[in-house]
């Protein structure tokens, strides 16, 4: 074999079959169920950028809003979350038409567009095809990675930028221009994906840089990224409002976040007794002062290390303790565990072989670690065909992908789009953005408050999941809803054969997705109709 | 016969690649037995569990909304003592010693009455809800088969002292509510 097919072998087939099974995960049956709360949310706003040019809240007929209308001001322009998500997916939408499909799409080709930023990440830094494509391929069958980037949310977008800053900073930032411009782009769009994912990320990012890169830093090189980037954040700091929303920073709940986040973190992203072990590693060889951070690729894991954490820790104070905050974070993750599992390899080729087959196709690793030490809590509406238990989950992600199931959103969309007027209203305790979306009717509720009509609603729709506002009081649509079914013989329950009033749909977070039905069936979902009164002859 | 010598750098060696080799083998073993499909074909029934994760988030958001129960009920006796017929409004813009969103609003009378009846009936409507959603989720509890194992009197217990906290909450609610009575009068 001569040096060039050895090396196309070597390097490029294990990239092309890695990207090829991640496309096809990725955007396998993409709209195989409809947007969510959050997605709609997303392709709302979108919706209305194709109509007003910026993403505004109402549209003359319905209201774009989960937080008791706080996200706009009076001219409903959005300025609660950044818009970068919002206008991909409005050009997705242009292209391709409102549909699921094309609301996911372009989310889903970064998410391939990551796997293949992590194979070059680590081959053009080390040289190391093995441990790239061990990194990708563990990116690609991430089952929780995958539910994340088919949303048609910023996750995978965040995900992309990340690495795409973390590509440039181990290039020539210090001499050349190129990859400066680069630099501040990546971290300048970041924050408009989201600015908790810039703020968390630049800070263990300028630590991590200190503490191991401290030689390599350029200082005036450094002013000049941090003026650009500042530059380029600096509209957004106050058209998103950001100092207001600091004053939803809660103290009180660090420990409470901190403990949740490092449940997640444990469960769905680096597994407990691998975390173990570089701690022990790393102990054991700053105690003994053995240099190892002469190994160029030793450095540059506690590097991804320190960022991943000092993530993870500036997260805590944040008003919501979210999974979709560490997503970002899956690719750095993928990059060490590979490394472990090439190490381990090295050490005794059995476990490395087997290690590897645990961190791809199951999750025991994962859980049952957490599960013997007493530390996972599970909610109550978890069942065993969940990732929270041990499962092989790139099985339970294809049975789910290719088999129909009894989605919440699905249900709702379907009946309304077959039993009610285009114009009529309905009120929702939850779910209004996907009717929203996917309905002609004026559909109020979900969090929005105050909640107003003239005429009773034509529909009521009771979930089962009862929802609290921020000062743990029930939201505006629950009590418009009890107060209405509390007059007798003004509606009519209609039970939803199929469906089930599940809590949330098509939401990604490992503890709340579900693949194929409950094991044991959830409350039916059940609509109320308003009952017209008998016309006289 | 030669002695095994763990200070031997090689038997070291050795023994933690044994080791290693070991635990990954107990987490695959352990795994494909926790399996659902091998749990539901091997040890059908065998497991009970309910996750209080839920309940207990649910009991520390009623605890606070007492808090902030309490506190309006404060504010309110406060200005019963200064004679302003007054009650407390939602408004996000406003920013109180109490935290973001409540003012006072000084009403007529008649208004004042209106609007703390409104609101102990928002307490009520809170309350219930609350203890419907605790009872659902300890319904919906025993139903959800999973693999951690809880012993069945150890579940029962811990329902019961969950049904105690509230009754708790009720009668917190109910103290308030002879409190306000007597404050604006009777409840019609």
């Amino acid at each position: 074999m001569t040096e060039s097919s050895r090396r196309f072998y070597l390097t490029w087939l294990p990239l092309v079959i890695i990207l090829a099974l991640g496309a096809f995960l990725l955007l396998y049956h993409l709209d195989h169920r409809p947007f969510w709360q959050d997605e709609a949310e997303t392709a709302c706003l979108a919706k209305n950028v194709l109509k007003y040019g910026v993403p505004r809240a109402y549209d003359g007929v319905n209201i774009i809003s989960q937080e008791e209308g706080h996200e706009f001001g009076h001219n409903y322009l959005w300025r609660w979350s950044p818009w970068l998500q919002i206008y991909v997916a409005a050009a997705a939408f242009k292209i391709g038409g409102l549909t699921t499909y094309a609301g996911r799409f372009p989310f889903a080709v970064l998410g391939i567009a990551c796997i293949f930023l992590v194979y070059q990440l680590v081959n053009h830094n080390f040289d190391d095809p093995v441990w790239a494509s061990l990194a990708a391929l563990l990116l690609a069958t991430s089952v929780v990675f995958l539910l994340f980037a088919r949303q048609c949310r910023y996750y995978s977008l965040g995900a992309f930028l990340t690495l795409i800053n973390l590509y440039v900073f181990r290039e020539d930032w210090q001499h050349k221009t190129g990859p400066v411009l680069l630099f501040c782009a990546s971290l300048g769009l970041l924050f408009y994906t989201n600015y908790l994912l810039f703020f968390s990320y630049v800070g263990p990012l300028m630590l991590a840089a200190l503490l191991l890169y401290y030689r390599e830093i350029r200082w005036s090189r450094v002013l000049v990224l941090a003026a650009g980037t500042g530059l380029l954040i600096l509209p957004g700091l106050f058209l998103f409002r950001v100092e207001q929303q600091t004053a939803m920073i809660s103290l009180s709940e660090i420990f409470d976040h901190l403990q949740e986040y490092t449940g997640d973190f444990l469960q769905f992203m680096f597994p407990l007794p691998l975390g173990l072990y570089m701690l022990w590693h790393w102990g054991r060889n700053f105690w003994k002062g053995s240099g190892f951070l002469a190994n160029p690729a030793e450095k540059f894991i506690l590097f991804i290390s320190v960022i991943v954490l000092g993530n993870i820790f500036i997260l805590t104070p944040a008003p919501q303790c979210e999974m979709r905050y560490l997503v970002h974070l899956y690719p750095l993750c993928t990059i060490v565990l590979a490394w472990l599992i090439c190490r381990a390899w090295s050490y005794h080729k059995f476990s490395g072989a087997l290690l590897g087959v645990l961190l791809v196709a199951t999750n025991f690793l994962y859980v049952l670690p957490m599960d013997w030490l007493r530390l996972i809590n599970r909610p109550v509406h978890n069942d065993p065909y969940m990732l929270s238990y041990p499962n092989i989950p790139l099985k339970l992600y294809l049975t789910g992908l290719s088999s129909s199931y009894p989605d919440v959103n699905e249900g709702l969309i379907k009946f309304f789009q077959a039993h009610a007027r285009p114009g009529q209203t309905i009120l929702t305790a939850y779910g209004d953005l996907p009717l929203e979306f996917y309905t002609s009717c004026k559909v109020i509720g979900g969090l929005q408050s105050p909640i107003s009509f003239k005429r009773s609603p034509d529909w009521l729709v009771p979930r089962w999941y009862v929802r609290w506002n921020r000062q743990y009081n029930l939201h505006a649509s629950e009590k418009a809803i009890r107060r209405l079914l509390a007059q007798p013989g003004a509606y009519r329950p209609v039970t939803l054969p199929y469906y089930e009033d599940e809590i949330f749909g098509n939401r990604p977070d490992p503890y709340f997705h579900r693949f194929i039905p409950p094991v044991e069936p959830l409350s039916p979902l059940t609509v109320y109709e308003k009952i017209r009164p008998a016309k006289q002859q | 016969m030669k002695k095994f010598d763990l200070l031997n750098n090689n038997n070291r060696r050795r023994c933690g690649k044994a080791l290693l080799a070991a635990s990954l083998l107990l987490v695959t073993v352990g795994g494909v037995l926790r399996l659902p499909s091998v749990q539901a074909a091997f040890f059908p029934g065998s497991y009970h569990a309910i996750e209080f994760k839920s309940i207990r988030q649910l009991c520390v958001k009623i605890e606070k909304r007492l808090i902030t129960l309490r506190a309006d009920l404060a504010i309110l006796q406060k200005l019963a003592a200064t004679g302003a017929p007054s009650s407390l409004q939602y408004d996000p813009q406003v920013q109180t010693d109490r935290g973001p969103g409540w003012q006072v609003v000084v009403h007529e009378t008649k208004q004042a009455r209106v609007s703390v009846l409104q609101k102990l009936n928002y307490i009520n409507a809170t309350l219930n809800a609350m203890e419907g959603e605790i009872n659902r989720q300890i319904v919906a509890g025993p139903k959800a088969v999973t693999f951690r194992y809880i012993h069945p009197a150890q579940t029962l217990r811990k329902i019961a002292l969950i049904r105690a906290r509230c009754r708790k909450y009720r009668e917190a609610l109910s103290k308030l509510w002879g409190k306000v009575t007597k404050l604006i009068g009777p409840c019609d």
